[in-house]
């Protein structure tokens, strides 16, 4: 009896599922994937912006491939990438996993953390500039504590991509953090009590507790972090304008559709970013594929 | 005594780390009420009176009054139909056994991968053929879409860690999918509910590219266009960036600190749960 | 449980009817409002008018209340000029936005202004080459463009011997210097004319603690090419005009530039631009910088006066304008111009004579002085010096050395108002690289000059006068 009502109320489930997926799949569909079809076309030609495409094939992809600012910015993607696997993910995850065990004050450290999160990037860029500033900013402090060698150019070539990587984290971390935070409230309380009873200790707890109970939650922060930062663009925009060596894919594709008139070199870059993407999302599918089997 | 000294430390930790994050948000506010003239002499400091005119002025120039109108209705809205939209998709994505499930968990993580500026151009050109630029509808249909990809996954990793006994126990009872949805889902993601009103909101609030390509009428112009526009007028001012900044800054800090009452509800009523 | 389906379906298409009709409604709601503000005082006129209204849609990059209501006002005004005399009922449609990418959408959809703002000649050939400009050249004729204009402007006004737009606004690079450090170093800016003395005023500068030049290039980008545009400018007019049009066998490789961009890349290393850290300073820095007395000379366009006008009484009085000294003896100092914008008016517009009508009382003194005094930019003709009577001293003098130039014919070639846009990308983009050591001198000049080959193939070349 049980079974059977179970059964069928999950086959009526599955029909109203699809009554209400399908129509607000479609309407992304119809807004996102739709237009970018004209830009996938649009990578095929040569065209300036404006006006008429005129077909060229393959020829654009064939120019990024030769192109050794495109191999520059690449690599520049992937450091990011590097340091916001990192930094925020450790932070998040680290503090998150703090805060869920004390009850005092958890709300106002949270509000505080994640409040950079809500400031647009061109108020923070500007923030962030002055305190770069080689004159009076962070180098000041540095130097009046005898610690010189800290104090540098912060946005020179050699700095500039780490040193706005480190503005952006700043305002992302607190983000992760909470996301960490509501995956960590899901964990029955009685699963710790359990490890307590058996003697676990806090590395242990996390280990096999924490850990394994938040697994989709690590997984999607990763996947969504490195699939973002194939996208980046805001912090390096407001602060660099993609100069000083700190050019990414993002930044290259706008200021050729923009500046240059090369809307289809341009849409280019655009696809061959959408292509890094799916190759990640393709490899973590995988994984969790092997990981259920 | 062991306990006690180890939670000074940690508390001490993130105070450090409370420190680092809430020093640029003061210097924001230090700065609004300072002269342009102090900025200048040094940025980092005081105000030596609280002055209000930068407000007054930044409000004024700004045409804050209007574009504060726009963004509300804009972000409400798009927000209220993201939330909408996410936990019902975050919910049949992950608690029912639909076929195109695996297909839709993959399209919207590629679909969140796609950069603006591949659609916006073309998107134009579709939306000036139906009337809808120049228009918040429009702009509110645009918001909908580029904010549903990652919420409706958030929403489904959230839910698959919901426990299957409970809604199972209420099927028994003879609970509609709606019903479970409304009594049982929907109370326990309280946590995410908000997370995602918060990112939907902040994300609508503070979009520039979409509004100012979409918009091109004074009067239905939102904040963020207003203050970017703002800066490239008024770069030099540094008083007049910070307090428009300050402006622009005030509703989705004031959205958030309400929501975190929500926050505290959804904690309780996950441990009730226990 | 069926039932419930179909009311939510039901409910969900409700709203999507609803959001779609709101939609409609809206577009609809919100121009009207807009008109009746501003044109109150026409209504009156538009009674008599049984001809159908139709919208007329001027789009400007202005953001600024001030200057916004100036033009809303003087193009309302022109409009209904019109109506009256041509018995025709059009209506402002008067729209803001700022950005190239902005135009460039919508000029590609089917929502396009009738009149709207090109940045620099460079826009104009791409536009010109996709055929969406109106060529308005019997409208230039009709108001005699060739003798209100400059000549270099009305030059610049055409491609292919076509009018294809009316230049708004013109801009020279000029150099900005500190009285008090001037008096103090025992410099008057007159002695400085050559490119010794301009050296020595540099180092003295420098060896009493105040920076030389202030740039600042880390949120812009495009103070590098300011720079840029006077050393290449400065190499030699002629020769930068024949290594962009490919005559006599000028190359950008040739030594003159070579050497040019080694006196540049001297001055980045001996700290005369900004101690050698441009990339670290926003544009903010730099103005701050040099009205805080750090710093002797600032390079900056005269589009800038934006940055005086906050300025008090005391620390405007410091502020001296000149032409940036020669760099050889091949050329004197002189004025890198550009303009500020140029008025295009779209092949899809509806009244063409209207357009014309604007544009050509756009040309008269009156609506140029009501420019002048909102802070926007006047038309490249020659204005009666005694409105500038009304402007800051420091900037009066600053449209007084401008205007002194330009009638001595003594301007020279901006890269962004003059070159093909890859080459004018590459010339301020690349020049870190050589700052850096990343390549050397004769590689970022091969570039240059292959871009240029490659883009006046492509008959990307704009019009230099």
């Amino acid at each position: 009896m049980i079974k059977k009502s179970k059964v069928a109320f999950e086959k009526r489930a599955s029909k109203l599922a699809y009554f209400i997926v399908l129509p607000i799949f479609l309407y992304h569909f119809l807004l996102v994937i739709v237009p970018s079809f004209n830009t996938v076309y649009g990578s095929f030609t040569e065209w300036s912006g404006i006006g008429k495409k005129h077909f060229i094939g393959v020829q654009n992809f064939v120019r990024l491939f030769h192109d050794v600012e495109f191999y520059q910015a690449l690599l520049n993607n992937l450091k990011w990438m590097m340091v916001f696997l990192t930094i925020p993910i450790i932070l998040g995850f680290v503090i998150g996993y703090f805060l869920s065990k004390i009850k005092k004050g958890q709300i106002i450290y949270r509000t505080i953390y994640f409040l950079p999160y809500v400031i647009s990037a061109a108020i923070a860029g500007k923030i962030f500039a002055t305190f770069y500033n080689p004159y009076f900013g962070i180098n000041v402090i540095f130097e009046r504590l005898n610690l010189d060698f800290i104090a540098r150019d912060w946005l020179a070539p050699k700095n500039a991509l780490l040193s706005v990587a480190l503005v952006d984290n700043w305002h992302w971390w607190g983000f992760v953090l909470v996301i960490f935070m509501s995956g960590l409230q899901q964990i029955d309380p009685a699963l710790y009590e359990v490890a307590d009873v058996e003697g676990a200790n806090t590395l242990e707890k996390m280990r096999y507790v924490t850990i394994p109970c938040i697994k989709n939650t690590i997984i999607f922060i990763i996947t969504s972090t490195m699939v973002w930062s194939i996208g980046t663009f805001e912090y390096v925009w407001v602060m660099t304008k993609g100069g000083a060596g700190s050019e990414l894919l993002s930044t290259m594709l706008y200021k050729n559709s923009l500046f240059k008139y090369q809307a289809g070199y341009a849409s280019a870059i655009a696809v061959v970013q959408a292509i890094l993407s799916f190759a990640i999302l393709g490899i973590f599918a995988i994984i969790r594929r092997r990981g259920e089997d | 005594m062991k306990p006690k000294f180890k939670r000074i430390i940690l508390h001490l930790f993130l105070i450090i780390v409370a420190f680092f994050q809430i020093v640029p948000i003061v210097i924001i506010t230090f700065n609004s009420f300072r002269t342009d003239k102090e900025i200048k002499k040094f940025p980092i400091g005081f105000p030596t009176q609280i002055n209000i005119n930068n407000f007054i002025d930044a409000w004024k120039i700004g045409g804050y009054a209007r574009a504060y109108l726009n963004s509300i209705t804009v972000s409400i809205i798009t927000t209220l139909i993201v939330l909408l939209f996410a936990m019902l998709m975050g919910y049949f994505i992950a608690k029912t056994k639909i076929r195109i499930k695996n297909f839709l968990i993959i399209y919207f993580g590629v679909a969140m991968s796609i950069p603006l500026l591949s659609y916006l151009a073309p998107l134009y050109y579709g939306f000036s053929e139906m009337n809808l630029v120049n228009s918040h509808v429009g702009l509110i249909l645009i918001y909908i879409a580029m904010n549903l990809p990652f919420n409706i996954l958030l929403a489904r990793t959230y839910i698959l860690g919901i426990p299957n006994e409970l809604s199972e126990a209420a099927v028994i009872d003879g609970c509609t999918t709606f019903q479970i949805i409304g009594k049982i889902i929907f109370p326990l993601s309280k946590p995410i509910a908000t997370t995602i009103a918060l990112i939907a909101f902040v994300s609508t609030w503070n979009e520039f590219t979409v509004a100012n390509t979409f918009l091109q009428d004074t009067v239905l112009k939102t904040v963020s266009t207003r203050y970017v526009l703002f800066v490239a007028e008024k770069g030099s001012n540094l008083a007049m960036i910070f307090t428009a900044g300050m402006i622009s800054m005030i509703p989705i800090v004031f959205v958030f600190v309400l929501l975190q009452n929500y926050f505290v509800e959804g904690m309780t009523a996950g441990s009730i749960k226990s | 449980m069926r039932k419930r389906i179909s009311i939510i379906a039901l409910i969900c298409c409700l709203l999507l009817t609803s959001i779609g009709m709101y939609g409609c409604a809206k577009s609809d709601k919100t121009t009207k409002p807009n008109d009746t503000v501003t044109n109150t005082e026409t209504t009156d006129s538009n009674k008599e008018n049984t001809a159908e209204e139709k919208e007329f849609e001027i789009s400007v990059p202005s953001t600024e209340e001030k200057q916004i209501s100036t033009l809303e006002g003087t193009f309302s005004n022109i409009i209904n000029d019109y109506n009256t005399e041509n018995k025709t009922n059009y209506k402002l449609k008067f729209t803001s936005a700022q950005g190239k990418d902005i135009t460039n959408t919508r000029m590609s959809s089917n929502d396009k202004p009738d009149i709207f703002i090109l940045d620099s000649p460079a826009d104009v050939a791409q536009y010109v080459k996709q055929d969406l400009l109106l060529d308005i050249t019997s409208y230039a004729e009709q108001g005699q463009w060739n003798n209100t204009l400059f000549d270099w402007a009305y030059n610049l006004s055409k491609v292919k011997d076509k009018v294809f737009t009316l230049p708004y606004g013109y801009e020279g690079i000029v150099l900005w210097y500190n009285k008090d450090i001037m008096s103090k170093l025992g410099l008057t800016a007159e002695d400085i004319d050559t490119e010794a003395e301009f050296e020595n005023a540099m180092k003295l500068a420098q060896d009493n603690g105040y920076t030389p030049i202030m740039l600042g290039t880390q949120d812009w980008p495009w103070a590098q090419e300011w720079y840029l545009s006077v050393m290449l400018s400065y190499t030699g007019r002629g020769l930068v005009k024949d290594a962009l049009q490919g005559n006599n066998g000028i190359k950008w490789t040739d030594d003159a530039f070579n050497k040019t961009i080694e006196t540049y890349k001297n001055w980045h290393e001996k700290g005369y631009l900004a101690d050698g850290k441009s990339y670290v300073l926003t544009s903010d820095d730099a103005i701050n910088a040099f009205t805080n007395d750090k710093a002797l000379f600032k390079l900056e366009g005269t589009w800038a006066t934006y940055w005086i006008t906050p300025l008090d009484q005391e620390q405007k009085d410091k502020i001296g304008v000149m032409l940036h000294p020669a760099i050889n003896d091949t050329e004197t100092s002189h004025l890198p111009i550009a303009v500020g914008g140029m008025w295009c008016v779209s092949k899809d517009t509806e009244a063409p004579d209207l357009a014309g009508y604007i544009l050509n009382k756009l040309l008269t003194q009156d609506i140029q002085s009501d420019f002048l005094a909102a802070g926007l930019d006047v038309a490249p003709m020659a204005i009666d010096s005694s409105e500038f009577k009304s402007l800051d001293p420091v900037v009066q003098n600053m449209w007084m050395l401008l205007n002194d130039a330009l009638n001595k014919g003594d301007y020279g070639y901006t890269t962004y108002a003059f070159y093909p846009p890859e080459t004018r990308v590459y010339i301020y983009e690349g020049i870190v690289n050589v700052l850096e050591n990343n390549i050397s001198i004769q590689d970022y000049l091969t570039q240059i000059q292959s871009l240029t080959e490659k883009e006046r193939e492509a008959g990307a070349i704009p019009f230099l006068p």
